[in-house]
């Protein structure tokens, strides 16, 4: 974020103040929390793809390694610290640069007790990862790392068993494919999916993905471009729309949606008209029950 | 799908007469690009009045993209006309409000037909 983003934040919050005066930093808090609109108060954030599954293991369950794997690395530095497994289960959803990008600064890999299981439907995800370490990239290469590795390659269809959860995925439409996953852990169910573009004209193809988001309890979906921009100039670049999402949601009868990989050129403020506009139209097009529509940012926990 | 079609001034003029949703998108596509090729025989433009239309999911908005295509290879100008407010509202959020000429009724349609 730019420093005259922040500076717009402040003013924002001193122009909703209004020269009010608070008795306490609690008070100030409530004000911020309760009274500020999203892009005055916080930030959507910028990293890239990276989401915990937690609470179903005593395993670490994560879905990619973009940029935000550094800070989820050293979060369970301290967790483990605290008697947390040290065995991480890592589910690929492809292998583009943005995917993988923040392997190199996951600390627990210099770790010697420490295994790292990686699941995903291609079969380069090791080369993928070394290739990353090499010399020109990166100055510390794979195999100094100490962590014990296990690649697995997933095969669309079958259902693996992974810390206590019920794995599946399916293969996505993007540049050398990818592949979303459907988590069912403690009779919840949790849909990753990303880096996916729908073909509307396709109709088995998007059954398959209602019949994948089934009754899902969270599905956490590409909501990249406009519906307009996704079948026209934008027609297979990979990703999808918030109004393919909400569509895909309702008919799969899942219970919440949220917006994932937002365009890196929007600013905070457009990305909440965006969710504002995502909510207004699940609503418009609502027939059975609500679907609720959350929006990503970097460090949002959704508790099942 | 419930449909009419009409010509008038040399226009095409369509009206789907339910929502458009993954029940019919493929109904909706298939009545919809041909008109497209009509409009060009006749020398007109394609005018789709959505008076009767509630809704429109993301299918059927592909299907609308697909025919703007087809138009692309031709003099045809698609007009949609008669949106009721949540068919507005969801021409705003998906975008399509900037892809397509909007007017208010089909009479403004057809009016304006006649001025370019």
């Amino acid at each position: 974020m730019r420093s005259s983003e922040v500076r717009d934040k402040l003013i924002g919050a001193l122009k909703a103040a209004n020269g009010r005066q608070f008795q306490s930093d609690a008070a100030i808090g409530n004000f911020v929390d309760n009274e500020l609109d999203f892009p005055i108060r916080a930030t959507y954030g910028g990293a890239s793809s990276c989401v915990e599954l937690d609470g179903a293991s005593d395993e670490y369950l994560v879905c990619d390694m973009g940029s935000g794997l550094r800070e989820f690395g050293l979060d369970t530095i301290r967790r483990s610290n605290e008697g947390r497994v040290k065995t991480y289960n890592v589910f690929m959803s492809h292998l583009h640069w943005d995917h993988i990008m923040g392997f190199p600064f996951f600390v627990p890999a210099f770790d010697p007790d420490v295994t790292i299981r990686i699941f995903g439907g291609h079969d380069t995800i090791e080369q993928a990862l070394r290739r990353q370490q090499e010399e020109i990239s990166f100055p510390v290469p794979f195999d100094f790392l100490k962590a014990r590795f296990e690649f697995t390659t997933l095969v669309p269809g079958e259902v693996t068993e992974v810390a206590g959860c019920r794995v599946e995925l399916i293969r996505q439409h993007h540049d050398n494919d990818s592949y979303g996953y459907r988590f069912s852990c403690n009779g919840q169910s949790v849909v990753y999916s990303t880096d996916s573009e729908h073909k509307l004209e396709d109709p088995l193809a998007i059954q398959q993905f209602v019949d994948f988001f089934r009754d899902a309890d969270l599905v956490i979906m590409d909501t990249m471009y406009s519906l307009a921009d996704a079948v026209s100039m934008k027609a297979d670049w990979g990703h999808s729309s918030n109004v393919v999402a909400v569509d895909l949601c309702h008919r799969a009868q899942a219970r919440r949606l949220v917006m994932f990989h937002h365009e890196p050129i929007f600013d905070d403020n457009t990305i909440r008209k965006i969710h504002l506009d995502t909510i207004r139209y699940e609503k418009l097009m609502r027939k059975e029950s609500a679907l609720e529509v959350l929006c990503a940012y970097d460090g949002l926990e959704v508790p099942l | 799908m419930n449909w009419t079609k009409d010509l008038r001034q040399g226009n095409v003029i369509v009206s789907p007469g339910e929502p458009v949703d993954h029940e019919n998108a493929d109904d909706f596509e298939s009545l919809l690009i041909p008109s497209v090729e009509e409009a060009s025989r006749s020398g007109g433009n394609l005018i789709i009045d959505f008076r009767n239309v509630d809704y429109m999911t993301s299918v059927g908005l592909r299907a609308l993209m697909m025919a703007a295509k087809e138009s692309e290879s031709t003099a045809v100008k698609i007009l949609v006309a008669g949106m009721n407010e949540t068919m507005r509202e969801i021409f705003h959020i998906s975008g399509f409000e900037k892809l397509f000429v909007i007017h208010e009724s089909l009479e403004s349609a057809l009016a304006a037909t006649l001025t370019t």
